[in-house]
């Protein structure tokens, strides 16, 4: 019983030094850690003319969603968020002599009133130079504009759905019925979420 | 009879101190996973410095070795470094196809903890992650001392375990990987080799240590680091108790971190060794030999200064 109560009496000092210890080692964070998140939105084109529209519509708050949710990032823990880029790249193309396509990719908020405004104008792109590639697009602060604040009312906590809409208005050498316009394309812009969390660090000194 | 439980609470403390590391291990790869390649290395540069400047903290010690004489020590111990203004910053470089291309001063691991943020062409924006805002960075390791046969001695450092689980975001608050530390070496009396009138003891020897901590998204280690470090020491024994001692030694480490990054829109497998880092190493520090307890501390100074000290128990 004597040898029992030691060890209890042990036992308790080494919880209660480890409590102290820990107490004197931990100190409490806030840090700030950056989400990365690519969006892709994937265009089917198959067109007889040289000017077709080919809209595309996504929930932009799924997509962000399901990013915080695989890092453990709750929304209200979301301090800013702002697209950092955008690309584009060919996906699919049949074997055919080379298109070069020209027009602009647009973006709009579903419902909101909140565009369409121009996100990348692109002139005289070749199709093929672009298949299995990832190429930077040159973005305009109309459509960046658009992003930004659908990301900003997302963390506000509505639900934005943006339609990207590929507005095409010239392609060399003309497609007709006998010979459309066949190929696949993805768009993806790149966002960068800033959240807070609190972290305890061992910081003994 | 006294002493018996010393043992114990020493090694509860630090089981303790090894086990705290463990959280910051499972941030820092939700950190990391902003970055690849230049700014991985250069946001976790100071983390490298200080587990080689602690690793190679505490090893040697005073010089005097019996020549045969049993000696066993069971030896706990604290190495720490003290972060500068220079570690809290690196020049990073914007990345995931961001206009125009930027340098900045970012935060590293022990920098501050906010996001720092730098404008680009038509509104695009790029966050480089906070840090853990560290003022020290602290290792225990304890150690077993062995020797006084033909005036050597050897020396060990083992710890390991395992806190279950991996890194994973569905596991990361209970499941936090690895830990262990295993180094050998041994110090030898050139003291015994030399002509009597000598003022000082004298002993060479070499160190070697691998040490990983936490556990990545794949199940492999998140971060490993190796030191190696070989001396001599002089010491000199003085008012029965007290030691004091100094050392000269060349230390190496090197570190590796194996991360998951989503810093180019998939998930890529990011393995960074950093280049093996070499310093000259001068110890100076003050034991102190009572019949059972025995006390040191030391101040190292070397590529990154770092202190230890600690307790040992045996004879």
């Amino acid at each position: 019983m004597k040898a029992a109560m030691k060890k209890t009496g042990l036992l308790l000092f080494l919880v209660g030094l480890i409590q102290v210890a820990g107490g004197c080692i931990m100190e409490e964070r806030v840090i700030e850690l950056v989400v990365n998140e690519t969006t892709c939105v994937d265009f089917q084109e198959n067109h007889a003319t040289v000017s077709f529209v080919n809209p595309v519509t996504i929930n932009y708050a799924n997509e962000i969603q399901k990013i915080l949710d695989d890092n453990g990032v709750a929304r209200e823990d979301i301090l800013s968020a702002r697209l950092v880029s955008a690309s584009y790249g060919v996906t699919h193309f049949p074997e055919h002599v080379d298109w070069n396509i020209t027009g602009s990719i647009t973006v709009e908020r579903v419902g909101s009133g909140d565009g369409p405004k121009t996100l990348w104008d692109y002139n005289d792109v070749s199709v093929s130079a672009a298949l299995g590639k990832k190429k930077s697009m040159v973005l305009i602060p109309d459509g960046v504009g658009v992003l930004n604040k659908a990301l900003a009312d997302f963390i506000a906590g509505e639900i934005p759905e943006l339609t990207f809409t590929v507005d095409n208005t010239g392609v060399t050498p003309s497609p007709s019925v006998g010979d459309p316009i066949v190929f696949e394309w993805k768009a993806c812009i790149v966002v960068d979420i800033v959240a807070k969390t609190d972290i305890e660090v061992p910081d003994p000194f | 009879m006294a002493f018996d439980g010393l043992p114990k609470k020493g090694f509860a403390f630090l089981v303790l101190l090894l086990c705290l590391a463990q959280p910051l291990s499972a941030q820092i790869e939700d950190q990391l996973s902003a970055y690849t390649g230049a700014n991985a290395t250069g946001y976790l540069q100071p983390f490298s410095s200080a587990f080689g400047a602690d690793l190679n903290s505490g090893i040697f010690r005073a010089a005097s070795i019996p020549k045969m004489h049993p000696k066993i020590r069971l030896e706990f111990q604290v190495m720490s470094v003290i972060f500068g203004d220079d570690d809290k910053t690196f020049r990073a470089v914007t990345e995931r196809g961001f206009t125009p291309k930027t340098y900045a001063n970012a935060p590293t691991v022990v920098g501050s903890g906010t996001a720092l943020i730098v404008e680009g062409d038509g509104g695009t924006a790029f966050a480089f992650p906070g840090g853990f805002d560290l003022h020290s960075f602290a290792l225990a390791a304890p150690q077993l001392r062995a020797g006084g046969l033909f005036g050597t001695e050897v020396i060990f450092r083992y710890f390991a375990l395992d806190v279950g689980g991996s890194g994973d975001s569905e596991s990361s608050d209970s499941g936090l990987g690895k830990i262990s530390l295993f180094g050998i070496g041994l110090k030898h009396s050139v003291s015994q080799y030399l002509p009597p009138g000598i003022p000082v003891d004298l002993s060479a020897g070499f160190f070697w240590q691998s040490f990983s901590l936490g556990e990545n998204k794949n199940g492999d280690k998140l971060i490993s680091s190796h030191a190696f470090s070989i001396g001599v020491q002089a010491s000199k024994k003085m008012a029965m108790f007290f030691e004091p001692y100094t050392g000269v030694s060349y230390d190496t480490n090197s570190m590796n971190v194996s991360y998951e990054s989503e810093a180019t829109g998939s998930t890529t497998s990011i393995d960074i060794d950093f280049e093996k880092e070499s310093s000259l190493h001068l110890t100076l520090g003050l034991g102190i030999e009572l019949p059972v307890v025995k006390g040191f501390a030391e101040y190292n100074i070397a590529g990154m200064n770092s202190f230890a000290f600690g307790l040992s128990f045996g004879i």
